[in-house]
């Protein structure tokens, strides 16, 4: 690559990564979101044309963006009072990095997404499309819809967030509550986007900036609501997770699973900020999901400590949570606790018992599959399963992984 | 912004032994909701509207019109009567729809489209 593709890389993901706080100060400025997005690629669009790339990217594609908003709102205004329109669009080489700073409106704009007018459906998409700049193709398939219906489900979205008056300023503290739930669950599903392919080639760069921003508006929303421990343990979750970052892969870029990790790559200051974080959390004596799938992860780091997994610790905690949040995967993931008490038998058993139906498109199952079979001298069956796994189109880090253990069968 | 608040309630709910007393005191909530409304100045308006035994429907099919004895839409609940209030944004409106007694039903709150000009 010469260095001007270097330079051009550089911004593209520089403007990618400043895009939450840009959008979400101009979307409360504007208080339109339509108008926040196109005015931000507008201004990103003049900041790739530029000779040199602006030394303050945040701050330039502010005020860039803010006077293309200007003219766009002249532009409409002229047109539609049917006068020549002849409204000057400004000159964007010149714009100066004054120090203007920007206001941190993300929370709000994070309400405004997941406003319980909105669908339950569709907050957690309009958060990622608005907030993150996720493509609505990679919405699409991060919940499994076709991209046209997601497309139609976000501009509704919007159309309604403009149309129907919903307000644009911070909920008060009291509606905070109710209000938070749904903020949770937009920030958990993102979370699980930008971590469902550690590995792949082409969106790599993005998801690793997607995690970043769900790290920081997790933090955020931790420190906004210091006394709400879903939003503490959601925090260390996502701190838990990031802190293997490293330790994902290994040198050919092959998905490394969670107990076979080099615990010494890990990242001891997240696993020190997560634990602060649920010690806090634990003093409001109110237990959820979020804190128990913390919790999970936190027994996993302490390995790096004692050397060994406390599988009996992540055994109850998994029955917990399936009292708290029961689901196929979080039976999957007991069933896998159990094979580590009890022996390969009792979760092959424990496996066999799960609706298979409703894990048909699960890789985890068919891989957890094939590993006990395997271990139970079954191999055809084991292959069959990594075969369904690998059907199921993988990402790179995942299907290299997979298609080792394959190898290693025969 | 203006917004419509519209009360769709089971006329059921009023029928029966304790019908009359359960009216009484949605009125009396009503009563209340408008004190309040005027104590927080709110500019608001509101009727009530007899029973939708008594509403005629009047039908457009491609240019002809007929008359139809009973309410546009056939449901359990029936629009009752309606509110409408000038707050800043549907947020508001809807913490004032939740005021609104209602024994069974739900309440639709629409934006009214402005006046431009």
């Amino acid at each position: 690559m010469t260095a001007h593709g270097d330079l051009a890389a550089d911004l593209a993901s520089a403007i990618m990564a400043a895009r939450p706080r840009v959008v979400a100060a101009l979307a409360a400025q504007l208080r339109d979101l339509d108008a926040a997005e196109d005015a931000f690629a507008d201004a990103a669009a003049s900041a790739l044309a530029l000779p040199e790339p602006p030394r303050d990217v945040p701050a330039w594609l502010f005020v860039a963006a803010k006077r293309c908003a200007v003219d766009a709102i002249r532009k409409g205004e002229a047109e539609a009072r049917k006068v020549d329109a002849l409204a000057e669009v400004s000159e964007m080489a010149d714009i100066l990095t004054l120090p203007e700073p920007i206001p941190d409106e993300r929370l709000r704009l994070l309400f405004i997404c997941c406003h319980p007018a909105l669908g339950t459906e569709v907050r957690a998409p309009l958060a990622l499309k608005v907030i993150c700049g996720l493509p609505v193709a990679r919405i699409a398939q991060l919940f499994v819809v076709s991209e046209p219906a997601m497309f139609q489900r976000i501009t509704r979205a919007k159309a309604k967030v403009r149309e129907a008056g919903i307000a644009f300023e911070l909920p008060p503290r009291r509606d905070w509550p109710e209000r938070l739930g749904a903020v949770l669950l937009a920030l958990e599903l993102a979370f699980t986007a930008a971590y469902a392919d550690a590995g792949g080639e082409l969106l790599a760069a993005l998801e690793e900036d997607l995690g970043a921003e769900v790290e920081r508006l997790a933090l955020l929303v931790a420190e906004l609501v210091p006394d709400e421990p879903e939003a503490l343990g959601l925090a260390a979750l996502v701190l838990l997770a990031r802190s293997r970052h490293a330790a994902r892969l290994d040198a050919n870029g092959a998905m490394v699973p969670l107990s076979q990790q080099d615990a010494g790559q890990w990242d001891f200051a997240r696993i020190e900020q997560a634990r602060r974080l649920m010690d806090r959390a634990a003093q409001a004596a109110r237990s959820g999901p979020y804190q128990v799938m913390a919790a999970i992860q936190l027994t996993h780091a302490r390995r790096a400590f004692d050397g060994v997994t406390d599988w009996g610790a992540v055994l109850r905690l998994y029955d917990v949570l399936l009292a708290l949040r029961p689901s196929p995967m979080v039976a999957l993931s007991r069933a896998l606790a159990l094979v580590q008490v009890e022996g390969a038998a009792a979760g092959l058993t424990a496996l066999e018992a799960l609706p298979a139906e409703r894990l048909a498109l699960a890789r985890p199952y068919h891989a957890a599959r094939a590993d006990l079979l395997a271990r139970a001298g079954r191999k055809a069956e084991a292959a069959a399963a990594l075969d369904a796994a690998l059907a199921l189109s993988p990402p790179r880090a995942e299907r290299l992984w997979l298609e080792a253990r394959r190898a290693s069968l025969v | 912004m203006q917004f419509m608040l519209m009360i769709n309630e089971d006329e059921s709910a009023y029928a029966g032994p304790d019908g009359a007393a359960l009216l009484e005191a949605t009125l009396a909530g009503h009563m209340q909701l408008a004190h309040d409304l005027v104590a927080a100045g709110i500019p608001f308006s509101g009727e009530r509207l007899k029973p939708a035994a008594t509403a005629t429907t009047v039908k457009f099919d491609a240019g002809a019109v007929s008359l139809h004895d009973g309410p546009f839409a056939e449901t359990h609940e029936e629009l009752g009567g309606f509110y409408i209030i000038d707050v800043a944004s549907l947020d508001e409106a809807i913490a004032w729809a939740k005021r609104i007694p209602v024994p069974k039903g739900g309440i639709e709150v629409r934006p009214i489209w402005p006046m431009e000009g």
